[in-house]
């Protein structure tokens, strides 16, 4: 009796150790002091290339007939898919209550940079802060602004349909630390300034490599292949390399898949319509065509 | 002995010819899809002045563009999903959603077979091609 006892003692004891060392090492980072610039002054036309270069309206767009639907707001709803379950991305617009009214500049940052949320919980990484975080502050206070710059809409957020929704969403702070734990990604130095944007715009807020980069088996980008594609994150079908695109005979030289990516499937470039592609390459098409050029400069480099 | 003997010739037969009714379907949409996409080479060639501007070339093109479409969206008999295939389920299940859109995308294969002059041309070709993707963006699985 008594060592049945002692057991389930040392058994309650194990059970209340590792739950505290898996809240301690799962505890959401806080920015630091003076990570935020004061008195940014927002560049609302930067805000929006940053916009569509991160393709934020492709996760975000409202629900079929959802409210802000017919005007192409980013008021969420539209199920994002995954092998796991569905995740329902939040509503970008500045309403007050649903969505980013009450969000400050500070908010914003921690949550593009470090995947926290204003209450302090983590983001799911589909949300691509793996990506954003490498964004310079500048971009990222300039596209808050952008946002708060569009028209309010009320579409509260669906909760993910997730399997233990909670525990697994204060788990991403294990995946967190081993997906996060190099500084972020910088461009290398000593290349065009064309190349450099074009690097620049596709691995910050393009974040082309959540799903062209795959991943290894602790979800985390095997930068040992970046942009070497991979089985397709939905779970169909695959992502395809962007490497060795020259040789490859897929485009002909930079101007060739700067207007793919402009034009898309409406000039027959097909390969750009399946597997959620389709919806970014139509935000791409709003950028402008340095930018394009840019992008397309850095891709055929990959080899 | 020999009529299970039969029973089992008849059900592999049946087995046989289901799979061979899903291969041909898939065969013949995806050899007419690939004439369509032949088409759509030809006049992307054009409206990007790769090769000299031919009204009579976009109008024969677009209607042998039209035609294929047609017949390969006849092809989408029930329960010809996978293989090779990379039809979602959901055009099945969305039969009628699926149909107006290849209806939508053969009328503007029509409106691009009245295309007289150069001007024209991209915008014509532009909104066929924006059709065909976003049919593929909704109903076809990556590769």
């Amino acid at each position: 009796m008594t060592r049945a006892r002692r057991a389930l003692a040392a058994l309650a004891t194990l059970g209340v150790a590792g739950a505290a060392a898996f809240l301690l090492l799962t505890r959401p980072a806080s920015l630091a002091e003076g990570a935020v610039p004061a008195n940014h002054v927002a560049d609302l036309r930067n805000g929006e290339v940053m916009y569509h270069a991160g393709s934020c309206a492709a996760c975000h767009r409202a629900a079929e007939g959802g409210p802000g639907a017919e005007r192409g707001l980013p008021a969420g709803g539209f199920a994002f898919p995954t092998p796991v379950g569905n995740f329902y991305p939040q509503n970008l617009t500045p309403d007050p209550e649903t969505g980013l009214g009450r969000w400050s500049e500070r908010d914003f940052v921690a949550a593009m940079t470090l995947g926290v949320s204003p209450a302090g919980r983590h983001y799911f990484p589909a949300f691509p802060y793996a990506a954003y975080r490498s964004m310079t502050k500048a971009d990222l206070l300039d596209l808050f602004a952008y946002l708060r710059s569009l028209p309010a809409v009320k579409a509260p957020a669906r909760p993910h349909e997730l399997p233990l929704l909670a525990v697994a969403q204060r788990g991403v702070g294990l995946w967190k630390r081993l997906a996060l734990g190099d500084a972020p990604w910088s461009p290398p130095p000593g290349r065009s300034p064309s190349w450099t944007r074009g690097a620049y715009l596709t691995n910050a807020p393009g974040h082309c490599g959540e799903c062209h980069t795959p991943k290894d088996w602790a979800m985390v980008a095997d930068e040992s292949r970046h942009m070497a594609g991979g089985p397709h994150p939905a779970g169909e079908g695959k992502v395809p390399s962007l490497r060795g695109l020259l040789a490859a005979k897929k485009y002909k030289d930079v101007a060739d898949l700067a207007l793919a990516l402009s034009a898309g499937e409406e000039l027959g470039y097909e390969n750009l319509s399946s597997g959620g592609m389709a919806a970014i390459q139509q935000n791409l098409a709003r950028l402008p065509d340095s930018d394009l050029q840019a992008i397309a400069e850095y891709l055929l480099s990959l080899e | 002995m020999k009529l299970s003997k039969r029973i089992v010739a008849a059900f592999a037969a049946l087995a046989v010819a289901g799979v061979a009714y899903a291969s041909d379907a898939y065969t013949a949409r995806h050899e007419a899809m690939e004439k369509v996409g032949g088409g759509m080479g030809t006049l992307s060639a054009m409206a990007k002045k790769e090769t000299p501007f031919d009204a009579a070339v976009v109008q024969a093109t677009a209607k042998t563009m039209e035609a294929e479409l047609k017949k390969a969206a006849a092809q989408f008999l029930p329960d010809t999903a996978g293989g090779k295939s990379r039809a979602k389920a959901e055009i099945w299940t969305n039969r009628a959603d699926f149909d107006a859109m290849m209806q939508k995308t053969a009328e503007a294969l029509v409106a691009l077979q009245g295309v007289k002059d150069e001007a024209a041309l991209m915008p014509a070709l532009r909104a066929a091609g924006g059709s065909c993707r976003t049919c593929h963006d909704k109903y076809r699985l990556p590769e």
